[in-house]
């Protein structure tokens, strides 16, 4: 007997687990309280079902100046995901029951819950969540009450936008601009939340309409709900979707380059050079997810320059002839110049519909012309945060005999300005940010600025650390032809071994603002992940962290292409070099205890640059001592990546 | 102004005798040099005087030659002494700061001088001689009106308000000679100003040796970084070594930075050991400047050598001068700790050479077409591999089964050899040598020229002889070199300074051959006519640049010639010759030999154009090489240098 039962037991047992394991196979997701159900809820039932953990999708560029759409209608039908959920009461009465869908980027956020005052994080406002765009529609009513035991089957759609809060500073002139607040890359937690009349009446206004602010400030719906005094409704329930929904960029280079007008400071510019691929016809400015970057020049970029042309990477131009020429031309021969941009676009940069890359070339020059221009290229479409990846093939910078051909190879982040709509988080010391980039020691101070930067800088110049290596100790040459130690001068027995390496320049700009509670001077130290990068600040207003390391040219530059990313956090900044994603390895890294992070948003730029060397005290080859290039320098964009 | 004429022939024995006495003991204590206007510079000129020869009225002044207004000082041979200055220091204010004195006239002498000295002296209010200093006028001009300059440093000691100041020209040897613009100036500081264009702004001290280092109690034989001295502080010794540099000595250029490096050996935690920078007044002994850096924020492992850069920006203005830097080394944490191998560099680049005539690289309107490469040649030239800057290198069309290439006759000081271009080895062959020392190409003395001289239509090596003048002309005839022309007159003295001087055979429509060199002027040619040389007045007229003597000409393609100059760059240019006027048609650039080397990097450069190759165009052949003498200044290298980096080589460019 005892036997038969232990078989039954046993048996009973199977069914169970069979049971419970198909209806786990079949992804049955039930959230209870005392009062009702939530069954299956799904928020993006039309898209990716079959995935299970993540769901990706991309950006999508077209037509996107006004702001990204997630979905766009032409990667979901009508343009928006679809959720679903069932809901069935439970209690002993009828009732009416609310539901809201929120969403929000948790791969660049701040913790709500800040476990030190143990409320929430003063700064979980500036995390990017949102709901339904109209957020005058709190949340919305089940159509008719649930009797007892009855279920319901409710499907409704969202989609994220920029702007999520319809927060006015985005507006202009009655517009709301989402493209000032696009939505972030990463992954995106999917939130429902369903609650009785009762409880809805405690969730505060400023949780059902997050555009509303309570003490000046945003309260982030994930915080009350998972930490804060939602949590203790009895008759709300919260369902995360388990599955995430990850969202990146990867613009399509092929898709053409758009053309900026005010970028060129003029209206009369050669446009013999448009095509389809690049001018500013308005395909290309509702498609084109990248323009033609123009530097900014300013009179401290002017120099002298020998009237020498050389290809310099192809001529074998050797240290001997850098100082020989450094030394044997007279004033008079010089050619006073600027550093140039095009004032022909398109001529620089070419977007390949083919290959879907974008090529940009620095271009040769003419006795007469004299002329060394900058060329790049920088993304249309504003983000915060994200791990910006580009694969490139740009120019390698030195020859094989250690000359610099004068260029800075650079991947950088820029404000994309605006004003107060795109002002920084305050800086909360008693001085605050430097007012301009461009201003003095004695530009005065302000709470908050729009300027922020973000730079990859590859240049021939020698690291500011450890203290006692800078500035190297160059001799000056003395211009007697009757002596050739006179004007050919040694290298620095310390830069000998630098010879064929480049220093790459991890660059924040945080506009000087002392609130980071290791602000500081000078070279110190910074620990990563067991390794230890040198900061460096030249002085209390200096606008700039610094970070350098020094690696090899042909590395970088020399092989087919080479991958560069720059990941912003909203706590810290890490710069990544390598042959391939899989094998990056950390060059830079900066956190908000040495630096402010900049949380505003910012534009991707890739130039090829020429850079006046007094920016770059210790550099071993003066920009006016170099040839003019004698022919184009070519450079390949063929990813950008941002996650 | 007092004026002292020197006339007593017993006064001037007791000169005599003193002076002779005063320049054996004065001898070390004499810091007199001869040097050049540009190597003295005062900050402050004192006093000046200038002798008013125009109001003299005695026998020696003479009215018939002089420099400058109607009469000059005169020395028959009988004279000894001149009419001088005599100088009381109370009439000059400040003497007491007075540190130099320069001494200016103009000479005229129709012969070699024979002793003539410019004589200072300085006299006690007693007379007593204190010091005595005379310098020889050697190497003069003869029979043009020359300079002539002095500076001399000035003993503290002598400048003093109660001496006398006497100067006057001594001419024992009984030269003939006349003396004008006779002056001189006291300064307030002396000092030795490099060259401007030279300015060396670069010093090593690695301690091996103790010259210009002050507190050199350090250095001792230890562990080093390189030699075998080191500034050794392991007895935790505060202070280390002194450097200082009066800024003077960086002429015009404004210093307005400082860098410099010291390689550092810890030989405990915790050191502190700072390389400072300062500058005090010298009135008050305060700083007007200080700043040092320290290997406390550094990286510096301990017991390995390291290096410490550091760079300050100096407050030039507060600088004056004869203000000084010093650069020190101060263990301010007096652990035990090496120094060696400190470089210092004073200023950033120095500005730029101006040299407006050197446009023709004119920067703002150069086209490419302005510019013509000359390639290099891979023909070898090892036939040649052992030219020396005193030899000669004489090309012409010598040897008639050539017909018309140019054979290349070499010169050294005690073998001759003659080459030949062959075609068919593409090489150049031994035609003829010969290492006997009576050969008149082996004579010494002699310099050469080649050209066809006598327009006979056949080349001819001419010889003349630098000290009697006697000139020859030898051609190449069965197999050897043949005298053809004994000339019967002596060939201008002015001419034997071959260095700027070329032969040309286009510069007139029947290819004679004529000598020509350049001046501001134009181009002087000296030609053979009927056996007497004669001076051409200048004709060919530079347009649109200013011409020097020390540009080289050489004859090109067609009507056009190449000139060099090296006096400040190798610089070559493309002339054409149009109605007596060249002008620059292009700048010439040399490519790379084949060991990546341009021929312009080098020292010492020389030329040669020819039809070597070909009868059709004309070849460059450049030889390029280093000297080893210290203070080679472009005119006489005796000794070559052999530079791993910059290795000597002679090459055909085309």
């Amino acid at each position: 007997m005892f036997k038969l039962n232990r078989i039954k037991f046993l048996l009973f047992v199977t069914v169970f687990f069979l049971f419970e394991f198909c209806s786990t196979k079949k992804e049955k997701q039930r959230v209870v309280n005392s009062t009702f159900e939530i069954i299956n809820f799904d928020a993006t039932s039309n898209f990716q079902s079959n995935e299970t953990k993540v769901k990706t999708i991309a950006l999508d560029y077209k037509n996107a100046m006004k702001g990204f759409l997630i979905p766009s209608a032409n990667q979901v039908a009508e343009g928006f995901f679809k959720f679903k959920f069932e809901l069935k009461n439970v209690s002993s009465s009828t009732q009416k029951f609310y539901y809201k869908i929120y969403y929000e980027n948790i791969s660049y956020k701040f913790n709500e819950f800040d476990s030190i005052s143990k409320l929430e994080h003063e700064l979980a406002q500036e995390n990017f969540y949102g709901s339904w765009e109209n957020t005058d529609l709190s949340y919305r009513e089940v159509k008719s009450e649930l009797t007892s035991g009855s279920l319901i089957a409710i499907e409704d759609s969202f989609r994220i936008v920029g702007n999520p809060r319809n927060e006015m500073r985005y507006f202009s002139e009655g517009k709301n601009d989402r493209w000032k607040r696009n939505p972030r890359v990463g992954n995106y937690q999917l939130k429902l939340v369903v609650c009785t009349a009762s409880d809805l009446k405690q969730i505060p206004i400023e949780i059902q309409n997050i555009s509303l602010k309570k003490n000046e400030r945003f309260l982030n719906p994930f915080y009350y709900f998972n930490y804060g005094l939602g949590k203790k409704l009895k008759e709300t329930l919260v369902i995360n979707d388990p599955v995430f929904l990850n969202v990146y960029a990867k613009p399509d280079l092929g898709s053409g380059i758009f053309i900026k007008s005010d970028a060129l400071g003029t209206d009369k510019y050669d446009k013999s050079y448009f095509c389809n691929t690049c001018g500013e016809n308005e395909d290309l400015y509702r498609n084109a997810p990248l323009q033609q970057f123009i530097n900014y020049v300013d009179s401290s970029t002017k120099f002298n320059n020998i009237p020498l042309l050389k290809d310099i990477l192809k001529d074998d131009y050797t240290q001997i002839d850098y100082n020989w020429d450094k030394s044997f031309y007279t004033k008079e021969e010089l050619i006073p110049t600027f550093i140039q941009t095009s004032k022909k676009p398109c001529q620089t940069v070419y977007s390949d519909p083919t290959t879907h890359s974008l090529k940009i070339k620095n271009p040769a020059t003419t006795p007469g012309e004299w002329k060394k221009e900058s060329v790049g290229v920088i993304t249309r479409h504003g983000m915060t945060y994200g791990k910006y990846r580009v694969k490139v093939k740009l120019t390698e910078l030195l020859n094989k005999s250690g000359v610099w051909n004068g260029l800075t190879n650079a991947i950088w982040l820029i404000t994309q300005g605006g004003g107060e709509w795109n002002f920084r988080r305050i800086c909360n010391s008693s001085r605050g940010y430097m007012a301009t980039y461009w201003g003095g020691i004695n530009d005065k101070r302000v709470k908050a600025v729009d300027y922020s930067e973000i730079d990859f800088e590859i240049i021939k110049t020698p690291p500011y650390c450890p203290s006692n290596k800078f500035p190297p100790v160059f001799d000056n040459p003395v211009a007697n032809n009757k002596n050739i130690n006179n004007w050919h001068t040694k290298t620095p027995d310390d830069l000998i071994e630098s010879r064929d390496k480049i220093t790459v320049a991890c660059t924040n700009w945080d506009m000087a603002c002392m609130e980071p509670k290791k602000f500081s001077t000078g070279c110190n130290s910074l620990d990563y992940q067991g390794k230890t990068y040198h900061t460096f600040r030249w002085d209390s207003v200096y606008r700039a962290l610094t970070e350098k390391q020094e690696e090899l040219d042909d590395e970088l530059f020399a092989g087919p292409f080479y991958y560069f990313e720059i990941d912003w956090r909203p706590t810290e900044i890490i710069w990544r070099i390598g042959a391939t994603p899989d094998k990056m390895r950390v060059v830079g890294y900066m956190n908000d205890d040495v630096t402010a992070i900049p949380n505003n948003q910012m534009l991707l730029i890739i130039t090829q640059e020429y850079h006046n060397t007094t920016w770059w005290p210790g550099a071993p080859f003066a920009q006016d001592n170099l040839p003019f290039p004698l022919n184009d320098i070519p450079g390949e964009i063929y990813e950008i990546m941002i996650k | 102004m007092h004026l002292n004429c020197i006339t007593n022939m017993k006064f001037k024995l007791v000169i005599l005798f003193f002076s002779l006495l005063l320049s054996c003991k004065n001898k070390e204590a004499e810091t007199a040099y001869t040097a050049k206007a540009e190597e003295m510079r005062s900050v402050a000129l004192l006093y000046k005087e200038e002798l008013p020869i125009e109001e003299l009225e005695d026998l020696r002044i003479s009215r018939d030659v002089f420099y400058s207004g109607k009469k000059a000082l005169y020395y028959t041979p009988q004279m000894e002494f001149s009419a001088g200055f005599k100088v009381n220091f109370s009439k000059v204010s400040r003497i007491e700061t007075c540190d130099s004195l320069e001494v200016n006239l103009k000479y005229f002498t129709k012969q070699k001088l024979n002793g003539l000295k410019v004589v200072w002296t300085i006299d006690d209010e007693n007379g007593k001689n204190l010091s005595w200093s005379g310098s020889l006028i050697e190497n003069n001009k003869v029979s043009t009106w020359a300079d002539f300059r002095l500076g001399f440093k000035l003993d503290k000691k002598l400048a003093n308000k109660n001496n006398v100041l006497n100067i006057y020209v001594w001419n024992p040897a009984k030269d003939e000679i006349w003396i004008d613009d006779f002056n001189f100036n006291l300064f307030d500081i002396y000092y030795e100003k490099q060259n401007d264009s030279n300015v060396n702004c670069n010093f090593y001290y690695d301690f091996e040796s103790n010259k210009d280092i002050i507190k050199t109690e350090c250095i001792k034989e230890s562990e080093a970084h390189s030699g075998k001295m080191t500034c050794n502080l392991s007895d935790g010794e505060e202070y280390g070594i002194t450097v200082k540099k009066p800024l003077y000595l960086f002429g015009n250029e404004v210093i307005k930075k400082l860098a410099a490096s010291i390689w550092i050996y810890p030989k405990q935690k915790e050191h502190d050991l700072i390389l400072t920078f300062s500058c005090k007044d010298k009135a008050t002994g305060d700083f007007k400047f200080w700043q040092g850096k320290s290997t406390i924020d550094g990286a510096f492992e301990l017991n390995k050598w390291t290096k410490l850069n550091s760079a300050v920006n100096l407050p030039f203005e507060k600088f004056n001068l004869d203000d000084e830097i010093e650069i020190c080394i101060w263990n301010r944490g007096k652990t035990a700790i090496l120094v060696d191998d400190l470089h210092i560099v004073f200023g950033e680049q120095p500005e730029r050479k101006s040299e407006p005539n050197l446009i023709g690289n004119n920067a703002s309107t150069t086209s490419l077409a302005a510019q013509q490469t000359l390639l290099y040649d891979t023909i070898n030239t090892r036939f040649l591999s052992n030219f020396h800057p005193n030899d000669f290198i004489l090309t012409a069309p010598f040897y008639q089964p050539q017909k018309g290439l140019e054979s290349m006759v070499h010169i050294k000081n005690n073998r001759v050899q003659m080459h030949c271009y062959e075609a068919q080895k593409n090489s150049f062959n031994l035609v003829w040598e010969t290492s006997n020392l009576n050969h008149p190409f082996l004579v010494k003395n002699n310099i050469f020229f080649a050209g066809d001289f006598d327009n006979d239509k056949t080349s001819e090596i001419l010889i003349v002889n630098k000290q009697t003048l006697f000139w020859e002309l030898y051609h190449f005839k069965n197999l050897s070199w043949e005298l053809k022309t004994k000339g019967t007159n002596l060939f201008p003295s002015q001419w034997c300074n071959s260095k700027h001087i070329n032969v040309s055979n286009v510069l007139y429509s029947n290819n004679k051959t004529v000598l020509l060199k350049c001046n501001a002027y134009g181009i002087e040619t000296l030609s053979l006519i009927d056996g007497n040389w004669t001076i051409g007045e200048p004709k060919i007229l530079p347009q649109g640049f200013e011409q020097k003597d020390t540009d080289f000409l050489l004859d090109w393609n067609n009507n056009s010639f190449l000139k060099l100059n090296t006096d400040w760059r190798f610089d070559v240019k493309l002339l054409t010759l149009v109605d007596h006027k060249l002008t620059i048609d292009k700048n010439i650039e040399l490519t790379k030999n084949k060991k990546g080397l341009n021929p312009k990097y080098y020292e010492h450069t020389k030329l040669w154009t020819g039809h070597f190759i070909s009868t059709k165009s004309k070849h460059l052949l450049v030889s390029y090489l280093n000297c080893a003498n210290a203070d080679y200044n472009g005119l006489n290298c005796t000794t070559i240098e052999n530079n791993d980096m910059f290795p000597n080589g002679i090459s055909f460019y085309h």
